[in-house]
């Protein structure tokens, strides 16, 4: 009875659990399906079914081209009752070569049922032969015939040599209000390099006599290699007003009111570049590719110098060309001088499109010798694209006057040096010292010894050390000018010295030497606690000792038990059993050890 | 049995001075030699690139350090020369190549501190101070208060007494004295003191912390600092020429 509910319930959701894997389906569609080499394809995949949860399809093999999410939409919709849900993902597709590409069916695993949908084809052609997404926004326009925004990409050559500037006009035209500010992707530049030239550009400009919005950006980019290079295409996206079909609705006006705008991509055409290699002749020994139109100067700080003291040479090119790619002029080595590189700057400028600006290197020489010393001219090689010639400039040498240096020991040289009042470097040192050969001991970490408890441990036994000797010298002391304090500390080690020998004695058989043993043991132990002589002693005057320091009565009368003994032993000459010996020694101890915890004197 | 407690006590000694048992790191030796190999072929960055990766590794060690410094200086970065020139020599004070490349690179520095007072006691404790690192400060400080412990209990347990005895317990309080003073300074201005260097090319000196302050001077790369505190993003610290000033963090290095 207790599983029909649960029976019941399968029963019921079995067939609706049917129905609804039945109620699948899954398509693809590819939009346009005729590219040129450089556009891009859409590709939609519309799975439906029954539920929220709509599982992911498997995609089809798609590495023949470049695959980029455009997002997924869902659209649930009810019919008779009835739930369907319908999610649409969306790639973008860049093939990678022309041809005609099939793309197989996408499918859709459901339980154990798999949907598929019918394959695909794209042709990819050469640039220029398809129908490209230019053509298709032309399509997209308010009046059917024209174009409310577009994007076109402009080189100023087509023909360079390797780093000479090229010049790319991006520019994006709308007749139309945007619902967002524009998204720009850069063109794809690989063998380029890129730098952008001025702020972008808004102005108005007429085409086939539509004014239009434009928007212009404008890069430099500079051939890192000879061959076909290409431009990829630009890219703009931006949200216009949604196409309208009733051109004459009284409500147009409300319409546009809440229009939030459709997104539109807008693309540009790549753009070809042939670029020429550097010409070998006449390239100069050494060239290190510097493109462009320079000049170069030096100048220095002084001319009259102390052996020693610093020269600031600074070399200044300027020009138009890729100032970034310019290399530092190559400086020798020279027997009179040493060279410190001291800084190196660069200033780039952007007069329009032309890119170009000032590189600044600044070389300390330092003069050996005294003397009429000569810094030899620098060169700087590059290769004028214009008049296709290479050239190399040369600065002027620079002469020097170099004395002896007047050595003064009044000021350290802390305050000497600096460039304002002219670096004067040590006579003896000659340059940095060299690097050393071995790592040394590389250690990770080590922690400084003062904070370990090593150090506390060090510091502080040999404290302690110091105390127990202090402690003990005292003691020592103490006992050496205290008679009665030594003899009280003895007093217990002899009184055991005794007692160990009354037992020798009582395995002899020496009852009297035994007993007189015992007896010298309970007197010499008070004697020496009380700082008395024992000789003067009597039994009494123990007991009534042990009376006075408040010993307990039954410790009193052991006393006296033990001493009547000793006494009766002592005296008569009968033979005292083994036995008892032992028993008068055990009590005897125990006495000692009572009298430990009395007080006595 | 006495060879295991020797080996006990060896072994505690190291632990608790957290020495390092290991060797050097193969890797970090072989990456040390090709960045001196890079060195030599004037492939400056290159090598500095190597001798930081083993420094970021952990490792640290003067002749490391000092490298650094060379490839910095060749490298024309003057404010990373002098800080890690300086970290060398607190590893090893003793190095005159470590020194010499120091005072040589500062001749570079493109500001010059005008009114630097030299306080002579510092100067003479600085002398004195510079040739030992901390710990082997505090090593001969312990060894020396070891030996003036026992030779105390010596004189007190057998009590020894003399001209001779009451000599070698006045030189013993006054080496212990002397090197407990130098342990303290060294302490106090190595690790107490937080010092930094400029490593910025110019690092502008503001009269508060940010540039809504006023602008003080113009601190340049090599410049080294004592930092009093923090705030925000800028440290209060004060130039060797006496003078304070909030200096952006970002500009300078903790020595």
């Amino acid at each position: 009875m207790r599983l029909k509910i649960p029976v019941l319930v399968l029963l019921v959701l079995l067939p609706v659990a049917i129905s609804a894997q039945d109620d699948y389906s899954i398509s693809m569609s590819i939009s346009p399906d005729r590219i040129g080499l450089y556009d891009q394809a859409t590709l939609i995949i519309t799975v439906t079914g029954p539920q929220q949860n709509i599982p992911e399809p498997n995609l089809p093999n798609l590495s023949m081209f470049e695959v980029y999410s455009k997002g997924t939409s869902t659209n649930i919709s009810f019919v008779n009752g009835k739930v369907t849900s319908s999610l649409k993902y969306q790639y973008l597709l860049q093939p990678k070569r022309k041809g005609s590409f099939v793309i197989k069916p996408v499918t859709l695993v459901v339980g154990r049922n798999r949907y598929s949908s019918d394959e695909v084809t794209l042709t990819v052609m050469d640039q220029g032969q398809a129908t490209s997404p230019e053509a298709m926004n032309q399509s997209r326009t308010s009046s059917g015939s024209r174009r409310e925004v577009f994007l076109t990409a402009e080189v100023d050559k087509k023909k360079v040599y390797v780093n000479q500037q090229v010049t790319l006009r991006v520019k994006f035209y709308h007749t139309v209000r945007l619902f967002s500010q524009p998204e720009y992707a850069a063109p794809q530049t690989t063998d380029f390099w890129t730098d952008m030239l001025e702020p972008q550009r808004t102005y108005y400009e007429t085409v086939d006599g539509r004014q239009y919005k434009v928007i212009e950006i404008n890069s430099a980019l500079f051939p890192t290699r000879s061959g076909e290079l290409t431009i990829g295409r630009a890219q703009v996206t931006v949200s216009v007003p949604a196409p309208r079909k009733r051109r004459n609705d009284p409500f147009s006006a409300f319409n546009n009111f809440f229009d939030r705008g459709v997104p539109e991509t807008v693309r540009s055409n790549p753009i070809t570049i042939e670029v020429l290699p550097l010409p070998s002749a006449g390239k100069p020994k050494g060239f290190s590719g510097t493109v462009g139109k320079f000049s170069l100067k030096s100048t220095h700080d002084k001319s009259t110098v102390e052996v020693n003291e610093a020269v600031t040479v600074t070399y200044k090119i300027s020009g138009t060309g890729n100032i970034k790619m310019v290399a530092e002029p190559e400086i020798g080595e020279l027997d009179d001088f040493r060279i410190y590189r001291a800084s190196s700057s660069e200033k780039i400028s952007k007069l329009g499109e032309i890119m170009g600006g000032t590189k600044i290197f600044e070389e300390v020489y330092i003069p050996r010798r005294s003397g009429q010393l000569t810094i030899p001219p620098v060169s700087l090689d590059f290769f004028n694209p214009k008049t296709k010639k290479y050239r190399t400039l040369k600065t002027k040498p620079i002469v020097l006057n170099v004395k002896q240096a007047e050595v003064d020991d009044d000021y350290g040289s802390a305050v000497r040096f600096g460039p304002a009042s002219g670096r004067v470097i040590d006579p003896n040192a000659r340059d940095i010292g060299y690097i050393k050969s071995t790592p040394g001991k590389l250690e990770k970490g080590k922690p400084l010894l003062l904070v370990t408890p090593l150090y506390l441990v060090m510091n502080g036994i040999p404290a302690l050390l110091l105390i127990a000797v202090i402690i003990g010298s005292r003691y020592r002391e103490k006992l050496a000018s205290d008679i009665g304090y030594a003899r009280s500390r003895a007093a217990r080690k002899m009184a055991r010295k005794r007692l160990a020998a009354a037992r020798k004695l009582a395995g002899a058989g020496k009852a009297d030497a035994f007993y007189a043993e015992i007896r010298q043991a309970l007197f010499s132990y008070v004697a020496d606690k009380l700082n008395i002589s024992p000789h003067g002693l009597t039994g009494d005057k123990l007991i009534g000792i042990f009376e006075d320091a408040g010993a307990g009565d039954e410790d009193i009368e052991n006393a006296r038990e033990i001493l009547r003994q000793a006494d009766f032993a002592q005296y008569s000459s009968a033979r005292l059993p083994q036995e008892k010996t032992s028993e008068v020694l055990i009590e005897a101890e125990k006495f000692l050890v009572k009298l430990e915890s009395v007080k006595l004197g | 049995m006495g060879k295991s407690v020797l080996f006990i006590i060896v072994v505690f000694i190291m632990i608790m001075a957290g020495g390092d048992v290991s060797g050097n790191d193969v890797n970090a030796d072989s990456l040390f030699n090709s960045a001196g190999v890079k060195y030599e072929n004037r492939q400056y960055a290159s090598a500095l690139s190597d001798y930081l990766k083993i420094g970021q590794s952990g490792y640290k060690s003067a002749p490391l350090y000092y490298n650094i410094g060379n490839c910095y200086f060749k490298e024309s970065e003057l404010g990373y020369a002098v800080l890690y020139y300086l970290r060398a020599q607190r590893l090893d004070p003793t190095d005159d190549d470590i020194s010499g490349n120091l005072e040589f690179v500062r001749q570079f520095m493109p500001v010059t501190l005008e009114g630097v007072k030299i306080n002579p006691f510092i100067t003479f404790m600085d002398s004195i101070v510079s040739p030992f690192t901390l710990n082997r400060l505090a090593w001969i400080s312990s060894i020396l208060f070891i030996l003036f412990v026992l030779f105390l209990c010596a004189v007190i347990y057998f009590q020894f007494d003399g001209i001779f005895v009451r000599s070698v317990g006045y030189i013993l309080v006054i080496v212990l004295l002397v090197s407990s003073v130098m342990t303290t300074y060294k302490y106090r201005t190595d690790y107490m003191t937080v010092r930094g260097v400029v490593v910025a090319a110019e690092a502008g000196v503001y009269s508060g912390p940010g540039e809504d302050h006023d602008f003080e001077f113009n601190g340049a790369a090599g410049l080294i600092f004592e930092i009093e505190r923090a705030e925000g993003g800028y440290y209060l610290v004060i130039f060797e020429n006496k003078r304070k000033g909030w200096i952006n963090k970002e500009n300078v290095e903790i020595i």
